[in-house]
Protein backbone atom coordinates (compact mmCIF):
# COMPACT_ATOMS: atom_id res chain seq x y z
CA UNK A 1 0.00 0.00 0.00
CA UNK A 2 1.28 3.36 -0.78
CA UNK A 3 -0.08 6.37 0.55
CA UNK A 4 0.89 10.10 1.35
CA UNK A 5 -0.31 11.35 5.06
CA UNK A 6 -0.16 14.74 6.48
CA UNK A 7 -2.14 17.13 8.57
CA UNK A 8 -3.59 20.35 7.17
CA UNK A 9 -5.79 22.69 9.21
CA UNK A 10 -6.69 19.83 12.07
CA UNK A 11 -7.71 17.29 9.42
CA UNK A 12 -5.73 14.13 8.49
CA UNK A 13 -5.52 13.76 4.60
CA UNK A 14 -4.41 10.62 2.74
CA UNK A 15 -3.42 10.95 -0.75
CA UNK A 16 -3.76 7.57 -3.04
CA UNK A 17 -4.25 6.35 -6.71
CA UNK A 18 -6.78 3.87 -7.26
CA UNK A 19 -7.26 2.54 -10.69
CA UNK A 20 -10.40 4.55 -11.08
CA UNK A 21 -8.82 8.06 -9.63
CA UNK A 22 -5.71 6.96 -12.28
CA UNK A 23 -7.58 6.40 -15.27
CA UNK A 24 -9.48 9.86 -14.04
CA UNK A 25 -6.75 11.62 -14.09
CA UNK A 26 -5.91 10.42 -17.53
CA UNK A 27 -9.07 11.15 -19.41
CA UNK A 28 -8.88 14.60 -17.81
CA UNK A 29 -5.80 14.81 -19.92
CA UNK A 30 -3.16 14.17 -17.95
CA UNK A 31 0.06 12.75 -20.17
CA UNK A 32 3.17 11.87 -18.44
CA UNK A 33 5.08 11.57 -21.05
CA UNK A 34 4.85 15.80 -21.09
CA UNK A 35 5.62 15.99 -17.28
CA UNK A 36 8.76 17.66 -18.08
CA UNK A 37 7.60 20.34 -20.62
CA UNK A 38 3.76 20.56 -18.91
CA UNK A 39 4.78 20.60 -15.46
CA UNK A 40 3.00 24.00 -14.84
CA UNK A 41 -0.46 22.25 -15.90
CA UNK A 42 0.60 18.69 -15.53
CA UNK A 43 2.10 18.44 -11.81
CA UNK A 44 -1.18 20.51 -9.75
CA UNK A 45 -3.14 17.95 -11.94
CA UNK A 46 -1.35 14.84 -10.24
CA UNK A 47 -1.65 16.33 -7.54
CA UNK A 48 -5.36 17.08 -7.49
CA UNK A 49 -6.40 13.68 -8.38
CA UNK A 50 -4.74 11.85 -5.91
CA UNK A 51 -7.20 13.43 -3.00
CA UNK A 52 -9.99 11.53 -5.31
CA UNK A 53 -9.79 7.90 -3.61
CA UNK A 54 -10.67 9.70 0.21
CA UNK A 55 -11.46 12.83 -0.25
CA UNK A 56 -13.76 13.23 -3.18
CA UNK A 57 -15.53 16.25 -2.40
CA UNK A 58 -12.69 18.80 -2.02
CA UNK A 59 -12.87 22.12 -3.41
CA UNK A 60 -9.86 22.69 -6.29
CA UNK A 61 -8.66 25.77 -4.40
CA UNK A 62 -8.22 24.27 -0.93
CA UNK A 63 -6.23 21.64 -3.28
CA UNK A 64 -4.15 24.18 -4.51
CA UNK A 65 -3.84 26.11 -1.16
CA UNK A 66 -2.31 22.72 0.19
CA UNK A 67 0.11 21.80 -2.66
CA UNK A 68 1.61 25.82 -2.22
CA UNK A 69 2.05 24.79 1.42
CA UNK A 70 3.65 21.50 1.43
CA UNK A 71 7.53 20.86 1.69
CA UNK A 72 9.88 18.95 0.14
CA UNK A 73 7.64 19.35 -3.61
CA UNK A 74 10.05 17.41 -5.50
CA UNK A 75 9.87 13.60 -3.33
CA UNK A 76 6.28 15.02 -3.28
CA UNK A 77 5.89 14.71 -7.27
CA UNK A 78 8.07 11.91 -7.40
CA UNK A 79 6.00 9.83 -4.93
CA UNK A 80 2.61 10.56 -6.75
CA UNK A 81 4.03 9.67 -10.05
CA UNK A 82 5.20 6.58 -8.52
CA UNK A 83 1.61 5.74 -7.18
CA UNK A 84 0.06 7.21 -10.48
CA UNK A 85 2.26 4.53 -12.67
CA UNK A 86 1.78 1.53 -9.73
CA UNK A 87 -1.98 1.79 -11.07
CA UNK A 88 -1.01 -0.30 -13.92
CA UNK A 89 2.13 -1.62 -13.07
CA UNK A 90 0.87 -3.83 -10.58
CA UNK A 91 -1.11 -6.00 -12.87
CA UNK A 92 1.57 -7.24 -14.69
CA UNK A 93 4.71 -9.42 -13.16
CA UNK A 94 8.02 -8.38 -12.42
CA UNK A 95 10.56 -10.13 -14.91
CA UNK A 96 12.55 -12.38 -13.30
CA UNK A 97 15.32 -12.12 -11.39
CA UNK A 98 18.07 -13.31 -14.23
CA UNK A 99 16.08 -11.09 -16.73
CA UNK A 100 16.56 -7.86 -15.16
CA UNK A 101 18.29 -5.10 -16.59
CA UNK A 102 19.99 -3.13 -14.06
CA UNK A 103 20.15 0.73 -14.05
CA UNK A 104 22.04 3.57 -12.47
CA UNK A 105 21.18 7.29 -12.00
CA UNK A 106 24.35 9.42 -12.83
CA UNK A 107 24.18 13.19 -13.03
CA UNK B 1 -2.55 -19.80 -19.18
CA UNK B 2 -0.52 -18.73 -15.75
CA UNK B 3 1.81 -15.98 -15.88
CA UNK B 4 2.00 -15.28 -19.52
CA UNK B 5 -1.35 -13.33 -19.91
CA UNK B 6 -0.55 -11.57 -16.99
CA UNK B 7 2.33 -10.19 -18.07
CA UNK B 8 1.39 -9.97 -22.02
CA UNK B 9 -0.92 -7.14 -22.41
CA UNK B 10 1.70 -4.39 -20.87
CA UNK B 11 4.71 -5.67 -23.19
CA UNK B 12 3.10 -6.64 -26.73
CA UNK B 13 3.21 -3.10 -27.73
CA UNK B 14 6.17 -1.52 -25.82
CA UNK B 15 7.56 1.05 -27.68
CA UNK B 16 7.32 3.46 -24.33
CA UNK B 17 6.14 6.87 -24.94
CA UNK B 18 2.37 7.46 -25.17
CA UNK B 19 0.14 8.00 -22.33
CA UNK B 20 0.93 4.45 -20.32
CA UNK B 21 3.97 3.44 -18.84
CA UNK B 22 4.89 0.47 -21.04
CA UNK B 23 2.04 0.61 -24.14
CA UNK B 24 0.45 2.73 -26.43
CA UNK B 25 -2.75 1.37 -25.04
CA UNK B 26 -4.81 4.36 -22.48
CA UNK B 27 -5.03 3.16 -18.93
CA UNK B 28 -8.72 2.31 -19.23
CA UNK B 29 -8.15 -0.19 -22.10
CA UNK B 30 -5.48 -1.72 -19.51
CA UNK B 31 -7.79 -1.83 -16.93
CA UNK B 32 -10.70 -2.78 -18.66
CA UNK B 33 -8.77 -5.93 -20.29
CA UNK B 34 -7.32 -6.86 -17.47
CA UNK B 35 -10.67 -6.44 -14.83
CA UNK B 36 -12.23 -9.88 -16.16
CA UNK B 37 -8.96 -11.99 -15.11
CA UNK B 38 -8.77 -10.34 -12.05
CA UNK B 39 -12.32 -11.34 -11.15
CA UNK B 40 -11.78 -14.97 -11.94
CA UNK B 41 -8.77 -14.96 -9.76
CA UNK B 42 -11.01 -13.89 -6.72
CA UNK B 43 -10.85 -9.78 -6.72
CA UNK B 44 -13.36 -7.85 -6.15
CA UNK B 45 -14.88 -4.88 -8.15
CA UNK B 46 -14.42 -2.49 -5.47
CA UNK B 47 -10.73 -3.96 -4.38
CA UNK B 48 -9.88 -3.76 -8.32
CA UNK B 49 -11.23 -0.30 -9.39
CA UNK B 50 -11.19 2.07 -5.66
CA UNK B 51 -8.78 -0.44 -3.80
CA UNK B 52 -5.36 -0.74 -2.67
CA UNK B 53 -3.46 -1.31 -6.02
CA UNK B 54 -1.03 -3.82 -4.88
CA UNK B 55 -3.58 -5.79 -3.65
CA UNK B 56 -3.02 -7.01 -7.46
CA UNK B 57 0.42 -8.86 -6.83
CA UNK B 58 -1.03 -10.91 -3.87
CA UNK B 59 -4.29 -12.31 -5.78
CA UNK B 60 -1.96 -13.10 -8.23
CA UNK B 61 0.39 -15.16 -6.07
CA UNK B 62 -2.78 -16.77 -4.29
CA UNK B 63 -4.01 -17.69 -8.09
CA UNK B 64 -0.34 -18.96 -8.82
CA UNK B 65 -0.54 -21.38 -5.47
CA UNK B 66 -3.87 -22.46 -6.09
CA UNK B 67 -3.27 -23.42 -9.58
CA UNK B 68 -0.17 -25.37 -8.32
CA UNK B 69 -1.87 -27.00 -5.25
CA UNK B 70 -4.75 -28.20 -8.37
CA UNK B 71 -2.07 -29.76 -10.60
CA UNK B 72 -0.30 -31.48 -7.77
CA UNK B 73 -3.96 -32.96 -6.62
CA UNK B 74 -4.69 -34.04 -10.65
CA UNK B 75 -1.35 -35.77 -10.39
CA UNK B 76 -2.15 -37.61 -6.80
CA UNK B 77 -5.01 -38.86 -8.19
CA UNK B 78 -3.56 -40.10 -11.47
CA UNK B 79 -0.73 -41.32 -8.68
CA UNK B 80 -3.74 -43.43 -6.94
CA UNK B 81 -5.52 -44.26 -10.06
CA UNK B 82 -2.22 -45.70 -11.39
CA UNK B 83 -1.57 -48.16 -8.19
CA UNK B 84 -5.36 -49.05 -8.43
CA UNK B 85 -4.76 -50.21 -11.77
CA UNK B 86 -1.37 -52.11 -10.71
CA UNK B 87 -3.26 -53.56 -8.15
CA UNK B 88 -6.01 -54.98 -9.82
CA UNK B 89 -3.76 -55.81 -13.07
CA UNK B 90 -3.47 -59.65 -12.17
CA UNK B 91 -7.45 -59.62 -12.49
CA UNK B 92 -7.17 -58.27 -15.82
CA UNK B 93 -4.55 -60.78 -16.84
CA UNK B 94 -6.86 -63.81 -15.76
CA UNK B 95 -9.05 -64.21 -18.72
CA UNK B 96 -5.72 -64.96 -20.89
CA UNK B 97 -4.74 -67.53 -17.93
CA UNK B 98 -5.86 -70.73 -15.76
CA UNK B 99 -6.08 -70.92 -12.28
CA UNK B 100 -7.86 -68.36 -9.54
CA UNK B 101 -6.05 -64.82 -9.57
CA UNK B 102 -6.13 -62.68 -6.94
CA UNK B 103 -5.75 -59.12 -6.99
CA UNK B 104 -3.12 -57.65 -5.10
CA UNK B 105 -3.68 -55.87 -2.08
CA UNK B 106 -4.58 -51.96 -2.25
CA UNK B 107 -2.01 -49.05 -0.42
CA UNK B 108 -3.21 -49.71 3.15
CA UNK B 109 -2.60 -46.21 3.67
CA UNK B 110 -2.04 -42.61 1.74
CA UNK B 111 1.17 -41.29 0.13
CA UNK B 112 3.20 -39.56 2.81
CA UNK B 113 3.25 -35.92 1.33
CA UNK B 114 5.78 -34.60 3.86
CA UNK B 115 8.37 -38.09 3.83
CA UNK B 116 11.07 -35.18 1.71
CA UNK B 117 10.91 -33.10 4.49
CA UNK B 118 10.98 -36.15 7.27
CA UNK B 119 14.13 -37.74 5.21
CA UNK B 120 15.68 -34.47 5.54
CA UNK B 121 15.57 -33.93 8.64
CA UNK B 122 16.73 -37.59 9.11
CA UNK B 123 19.33 -36.44 7.28
CA UNK B 124 20.61 -33.45 8.95
CA UNK B 125 20.03 -35.09 12.36
CA UNK B 126 22.40 -38.43 10.87
CA UNK B 127 24.95 -35.60 9.67
CA UNK B 128 25.17 -33.67 12.98
CA UNK B 129 25.85 -37.09 15.16
CA UNK B 130 28.66 -37.86 12.24
CA UNK B 131 30.07 -34.29 13.25
CA UNK B 132 29.90 -34.76 17.17
CA UNK B 133 31.59 -38.35 16.43
CA UNK B 134 33.71 -36.54 14.73
CA UNK B 135 34.84 -33.76 17.66
CA UNK B 136 34.93 -36.67 20.22
CA UNK B 137 37.27 -38.75 18.03
CA UNK B 138 39.55 -36.16 17.32
CA UNK B 139 39.67 -34.99 21.41
CA UNK B 140 40.30 -38.34 22.21
CA UNK B 141 43.49 -38.90 19.32
CA UNK B 142 44.33 -35.71 20.99
CA UNK B 143 44.65 -36.76 24.64
CA UNK B 144 46.20 -40.25 23.51
CA UNK B 145 48.71 -38.05 21.43
CA UNK B 146 49.69 -35.98 24.29
CA UNK B 147 49.83 -39.10 26.58
CA UNK B 148 52.79 -40.76 24.35
CA UNK B 149 54.55 -37.23 23.56
CA UNK B 150 55.58 -37.55 27.18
Amino acid sequence: MAQINFEYDGFNYTLEYTRRSAQALQEAGFDDSKIDTMSLKMIPMLFRYAFRAHHRNMREEKIDEIYEKLGDKTELIKQLATMYYDAVATLADEPEDSGKVEWTVSG
Amino acid sequence: MDGEWVSGLLSENGEGGGNSPHTNLTYKEIFDAYFPQYLMMGMTADQYWDGDVYLAKGYREAYRLKRKEENFNAFLHGKYIYAALICASPLMRSSFGKGKVKAHDYLDKPYDLFEDDRQKTEEEKAKKHQQEMKEKMKSWMSKVNQKYKK
